[in-house]
C-alpha cells in the first residue's frame, strides 16, 4: 500500500510537472446536477461530477446506487430525466463516443458472427480500429477463437471481447462497467493488469464497481454513490478515511464517554459495542491519551489502536449516511 | 456509403439472411415460370389456357406475383431489427459511437439495398419470360407497362418501411410478428368494414399499400378491367411512408434503449 501510494503521488507529481507546458487540465467529463427517475423510482440525484483528463476514476457504490445509469446517460443510451452532461468541454455527440472506449454491464454482440467481424462491426463504427484487431484479441488471449462465433463463447470470454472492443480504436478515455464480472481469478488479475498499463500511459479511466479491492488497485479518484445520490468525490485517500482509530473500555463506561469528550486531541468519539472509539488528530499518540486518562484518576481496561482498511472506511461513509437518513425524511 | 456498410457487415455471415434470400430469389421466379402451364378448367368441356408473358402486361403481372414473396423479406427485416434490440446491439451501437439518426438511416439504407435488388429481380423475370413464353417482342408496345416496376418499388419500400417500424415500436420478435398480423388481419379490416364511414377504409394504409399493385385476375380472366392506379394512391402511400419514417425517429429519440 506504501509503495503504491508512494507510486501514485510520483505519479501525480510527474502530471503535474508536464502541466507546465499545458496550462490548465483539460476537462474530460463533467456532470451538472444530472438526475433520472424511471417512474416513482429515483434511480440517480442531483449528481454533479468532473473528471479531469490522465485521472483515473472509480465509481463505487452497491448495486442499484446508479452507477450504469450514470454511464448510461453520459453514454447517450438513456435520457435524463434533468441535468446535463459534456464531453471533451462540449455538447455530447456521437462523434465524442467514438473518443471513448465502452465497457457497459454485460457484453453486447452479433452471436452469430465472429469475434473478429464482431470487432471489425466496432471498428466501422469508430471509424478506426480495424489494424488493432489482431492486437486486442491478442491481449485478451481470444486470438486461438477470434474465427469462432461468438454463441460458442463463456461468459468469461465474452467479457475479454468486451474489455478487447473497449481498447479496439485505442481510445482516450476508457469507461468500464464491472470489467472483471464473471472472470475467474486468473482472467480477474489479467484484466485489471490491462487496465493499470493503460492508466500508465496517461489515459482517463472511468471504472464502476461494488468492488473496493477493485477501485483502490486501479483508481486514483473516487466517488461514492448510494440510492441515487453523491455521497462523496475526490481523491481516493481523502475521501475513504483511514485515520486510526483508538478502542478504550473501562467499567463504568458511561462515566468514560463524559470524561473522553473533554479529552485533548479527540476528534470524533462513538460508543461501539461496549467499547469508545476516538478518532484522533493528527500527532496524538495512544500512550499520550493513556496518560491523560491516568491523570484523571481513570485506569483503562482496554487500549487498542486500529488502522481501518478502506474497506472500513467505504463501509463508515455507507454507514454515516444510514444514520444520517432517518433525519432527512 | 459508412453506414451502410455497417449494416452489410450485419448480415453478410448471417445464415438466415442467406436462407431467405436465397428462397427469395429461387421461389419468385420459379413460381412465376411455373405460371406456363397454367390451366383452368371451366366446367366439362372448356379450358382456358392463361398466358401470363404477354407484353406489355407481363410487367404487370410479375410485380403482382412478387408482392407477395415481399412478406418474406418483410419477416427477414422484423427478424433483423428485433435481433438488435434482443441481443442489445442496437444500443452497443450508440454507445460505441453511432447516432441515433444514423441508426435509423443505416436501416432504411439497407431497406433501400433490399427494394433495389429485388425489383431489378422483378425486371429480370419479366422480361425474361416475356421474352421466352410471350408472344413476340414488339419495341413498340413492349414497355407501355413498365411503370409497373416503379409501383413495385415503391409497394416494397413502404412494406419493408413498415416493418421496421413495427420492429422498433415493439422490439420483441414474436410479439412484432403477432402485432402485424393482428393488424393486417383484425384490426384494419374492422376498421374499414365496421367502424370508419364508408369509403374511408380504402384509405387505410396496408389497403392503400396493396393497391400500389391492383389484382390482374379479373382482367385476365375477362371478368373485368384492371383499374389503374390513381396519383392518389401513390401519393398517400409516400405519405404514410414519411409518417413512418418520422414516428421511427421520433420514438428513437425519445425512448431509452
Amino acid at each position: 500500500m506504501g509503495f503504491r501510494a508512494q507510486a501514485c503521488l510520483c505519479f501525480i507529481w510527474f502530471r503535474s510537472c508536464a502541466q507546465v507546458t499545458i496550462p490548465r487540465m483539460s476537462s474530460i467529463l463533467e456532470i451538472f446536477s444530472l438526475s433520472k427517475r424511471y417512474g416513482r423510482l429515483q434511480a440517480l440525484q442531483d449528481l454533479n461530477l468532473q473528471i479531469e483528463s490522465g485521472t483515473t476514476w472509480g465509481i463505487l457504490g452497491p448495486n442499484g446506487s446508479g452507477k450504469t445509469t450514470t454511464l448510461g446517460i453520459v453514454l447517450g443510451v438513456l435520457k435524463p430525466t434533468t441535468g446535463e452532461y459534456l464531453w471533451f468541454g462540449t455538447k455530447p455527440t456521437a462523434q465524442a463516443r467514438r473518443r471513448v472506449g465502452t465497457l457497459l454491464e454485460t457484453p453486447n454482440f452479433y452471436t452469430y458472427l465472429s469475434a473478429q467481424r464482431n470487432l471489425e462491426i466496432v471498428a466501422a463504427i469508430k471509424g478506426h480500429g480495424q489494424e488493432r484487431i489482431a492486437e486486442v484479441l491478442d491481449l485478451v488471449e481470444l486470438a486461438k477463437r477470434a474465427k469462432d462465433p461468438i454463441s460458442g463463447y463463456s461468459l468469461g470470454m465474452r467479457q475479454r471481447l468486451a474489455v478487447a472492443s473497449a481498447l479496439l480504436s485505442d481510445p482516450e478515455v476508457l469507461i468500464l462497467d464491472e470489467p472483471t464480472n464473471g472472470l475467474d481469478p486468473q482472467g480477474i488479475a489479467d484484466v485489471r493488469e490491462v487496465i493499470k498499463k493503460t492508466a500508465q500511459t496517461g489515459k482517463t479511466i472511468i471504472m464502476a464497481s461494488h468492488i473496493l479491492d477493485e477501485v483502490e488497485k486501479v483508481c486514483s479518484h473516487v466517488a461514492v454513490l448510494k440510492q441515487g445520490r453523491r455521497l462523496a468525490a475526490g481523491p481516493l485517500e481523502s475521501v475513504l478515511s483511514t485515520a486510526p482509530r483508538l478502542k478504550i473500555a473501562s467499567d463504568d463506561l458511561a462515566a468514560l464517554q463524559t470524561l473522553a469528550s473533554q479529552c485533548p486531541g479527540v476528534q470524533e468519539l462513538t460508543q461501539q459495542a461496549g467499547r469508545l472509539e476516538l478518532i484522533l488528530e493528527s500527532g496524538q499518540e495512544p500512550a499520550q491519551i493513556n496518560r491523560w486518562f491516568m491523570e484523571q484518576g481513570v485506569a483503562l481496561s482496554h487500549l487498542s489502536l486500529e488502522k481501518p482498511s478502506l474497506e472500513s472506511g467505504f463501509l463508515n461513509l455507507i454507514r454515516e449516511e444510514d444514520a444520517h437518513a432517518p433525519a432527512q425524511h | 456509403m459508412r453506414l451502410l456498410s455497417i449494416e452489410l457487415r450485419k448480415i453478410v455471415w448471417y445464415r438466415a439472411f442467406w436462407i431467405s434470400a436465397l428462397a427469395y430469389l429461387v421461389l419468385m421466379p420459379l413460381l412465376f415460370i411455373s405460371m406456363a402451364n397454367f390451366k383452368i378448367e371451366v366446367g366439362a368441356k372448356t379450358s382456358i389456357g392463361l398466358n401470363f408473358y404477354l407484353f406489355p402486361d407481363v410487367w404487370h403481372h410479375a410485380a403482382y406475383m412478387a408482392s407477395w414473396f415481399n412478406l418474406l423479406l418483410y419477416f427477414f427485416v422484423i427478424l433483423l431489427v428485433t435481433n438488435e434490440f434482443q441481443f442489445r446491439t442496437l444500443r452497443q451501437n450508440i454507445i460505441d459511437g453511432l447516432s441515433r439518426s444514423e441508426v435509423l438511416i443505416g436501416k432504411l439504407l439497407l431497406l433501400l439495398l433490399f427494394t433495389l435488388v429485388s425489383t431489378l429481380l422483378v425486371a429480370v423475370v419479366a422480361f425474361g419470360c416475356g421474352l421466352a413464353y410471350g408472344n413476340g417482342f414488339d419495341p413498340a408496345t413492349a414497355f407501355d407497362k413498365i411503370n409497373y416496376l416503379a409501383l413495385f418499388f415503391l409497394q416494397c419500400y413502404a412494406t419493408l418501411i413498415f416493418a421496421l417500424f413495427l420492429s422498433l415500436l415493439v422490439q420483441k420478435q414474436g410479439l412484432t410478428i403477432i402485432v402485424y398480423l393482428f393488424y393486417s388481419l383484425v384490426i384494419e379490416p374492422v376498421l374499414h368494414y365496421r367502424i370508419l364511414p364508408q369509403g374511408w377504409g380504402e384509405y387505410l394504409p396496408m389497403k392503400i399499400i396493396s393497391e400500389l399493385i391492383p389484382n390482374p385476375l379479373p382482367a385476365l380472366l375477362g371478368l373485368g378491367v384492371t383499374r389503374t392506379v390513381e396519383l392518389q394512391t401513390i401519393l398517400i402511400a409516400l405519405g404514410y411512408m414519411v409518417l413512418m419514417v418520422v414516428a421511427s425517429w421520433g420514438w428513437l429519440h425519445w425512448r431509452d434503449l
